[in-house]
């Protein structure tokens, strides 16, 4: 009698295990679902210009997108948002070594650095735009600016995150800078600098955007000021739309960057 | 071979590790510095390695000056400080590598010779402790070093692991007929592996004593339970009081 309540029990404790994980899986599926009915009652109540049905958001993306408008403008944000992910890379890493380095250099940089996120991206940009014309240059200058921060920080603790023993195994070997750098300290950093870059890629999003609504005359920043100055709603959530798309393709790309370069040579973690 | 001569060692914030230390460690054998925590056993390996400079005294290597580290000394620490994305091969490898040196064979003896044939493609994250121990021991060895620095290099293992490296380490030694300081805190270890142990005084280091281990050279753990072992040991223990 007690064997087979004691089975019973871990026969139910299976059953409510699978229902968890079943509905562990559908959690995603059922806020989205849950999300558009919503939406949908909700846009019942108010005119098309006011708040859009998803299913007219979803035609106006379908429309625009096969007469070529959302494409075009998907490739000139992400088109600049790209560049500016790698320059803001590579100045992360110029400055990120130092810092990594020397106390000098990192009391020197890092003011600059904290005090440079200390101001919204608005604000700054449209500085950038008088000191450096509203060109393509300066779009990348916004984007590089905003993913800078995160991926330095990543940088400097992804080089400060080598133990002092295997420093001291690469110094006992006569390893040159450039040895210690590319066979120990950067195999090490890129976990960290995949983390900043993960976080940055979805940032150089919202640099593009944001130099693309203060002078542009193409891009999703501009198609969404556009859009609102025309009271076209549905086509201002369906660039949304592409934004996030584009932010989720370009987060999608650096996973498998990471993916190939990270699980590839650096299979493990330091520690 | 490497002459330790006066050397004193003050850090920054004004702890002296070692006070005029002389110390002497001979061709083809193996030496074992013992003392309290703390008593500069450390600091003197890393002034041997060439890793850090003294404020007094000099080193010497077969008669030149010591003034940084150099190929024809290895060191092995308490953990085995591997690069965890290169399997135990590229490990072994390194020191061939950032010296532009080509591998002529000496990879695959050392692998052998560590016993680590079937993982030799395995990552530092597929093998254990003791494993890893011994793949930094291949590495210290690759390039036949002249001075093999060993800095308490079974602390971090279990007691079981802890004594059948020690015994492969001795063995693997006396083999290549490596010239050794082995800096540890367990007398025990100090007495099975080396030809002489030198006692440190609690901090600041300077020696205490120099005892002759005159034991077989072949040994292995069942000497331990011998009246001749428990006696070394036994002055050892009285020269750290």
């Amino acid at each position: 009698m007690y064997v087979s309540d004691k089975s019973d029990k871990i026969e139910a404790q299976k059953r409510a295990g699978a229902t968890n994980a079943l509905l562990l899986r559908a959690a995603p599926l059922i806020g989205l679902v849950a999300f558009f009915v919503v939406w949908h009652l909700l846009s019942l109540r108010y005119p098309p210009f006011i708040l859009p049905g998803p299913l007219v958001v979803a035609e106006t993306f379908i429309t625009r997108t096969t007469d070529g408008t959302l494409p075009l403008h998907i490739a000139v944000t992400a088109g600049e948002a790209l560049p500016g992910l790698l320059l803001g890379t590579a100045a992360a890493l110029l400055l990120g070594y130092p810092a990594a380095h020397s106390r000098f250099a990192d009391r020197l940089i890092s003011p600059l650095v904290i005090a440079s996120q200390g101001v919204p991206l608005i604000a700054v940009a449209p500085l950038i735009f008088i000191w450096f014309g509203n060109g393509y240059g300066a779009k990348l200058l916004v984007c590089a600016l905003i993913v800078f921060f995160p991926i330095v920080v990543n940088v400097t603790s992804g080089l400060r995150s080598v133990p002092p023993h295997l420093h001291d195994v690469f110094r006992m070997l006569g390893a040159s800078r450039l040895d210690t750098f590319t066979r120990l300290e950067l195999p090490a950093a890129l976990p960290f600098i995949f983390a900043g870059l993960r976080t940055a890629g979805a940032l150089s999003m919202i640099g593009a955007l944001t130099g693309e609504f203060l002078s542009s005359n193409r891009g999703l920043g501009f198609l969404i000021n556009q859009a609102t100055g025309l009271y076209d709603t549905a086509l201002v959530l369906a660039a949304i739309v592409s934004t996030i798309a584009t932010a989720l393709a370009i987060h999608a790309g650096i996973r498998g960057l990471e993916h190939a370069v990270v699980r590839g040579t650096n299979r493990g973690a330091l520690s | 071979m490497l002459n330790i001569t006066d050397v004193t060692h003050v850090y920054p914030n004004g702890v002296e590790a070692l006070q005029r230390l002389t110390l002497r460690v001979v061709r083809s054998e193996i030496t074992a510095v013992v003392g309290r925590s703390g008593c500069g056993k450390s600091t003197l390996l890393r002034i041997a390695a060439g890793l850090q400079s003294p404020q007094r005294g000099s080193i010497t290597l077969n008669d030149a000056p010591v003034h940084g580290p150099t190929s024809d000394v290895s060191l092995m620490f308490q953990d085995a400080a591997l690069l965890p994305w290169c399997t135990v091969r590229a490990n072994i490898a390194l020191p061939l590598d950032l010296q532009h040196r080509r591998d002529t064979g000496e990879v695959d003896y050392m692998i052998d010779l560590v016993g680590l044939r079937e993982f030799a493609h395995a990552l530092p994250s597929q093998i254990s402790g003791g494993m890893a121990q011994r793949v930094a021991l291949a590495r210290a060895l690759v390039l036949n070093p002249r001075l093999l620095l060993l800095d308490e290099p079974f602390g971090a293992l279990d007691a079981f692991t802890r004594e059948s490296l020690t015994q492969s380490v001795f063995d693997i030694c006396r083999d290549a007929g490596a010239t050794v300081m082995l800096v540890t805190h367990s007398i025990a270890e100090a007495v099975f592996l080396a030809d002489r142990v030198v006692v440190l005084t609690p901090r600041p280091g300077r020696v205490a004593a120099e005892i002759a281990v005159g034991l077989p050279l072949r040994r292995t753990w069942d000497l331990q339970r011998s009246p001749e072992f428990a006696a070394i040991v036994g002055e050892v223990r009285d020269a750290m009081k």
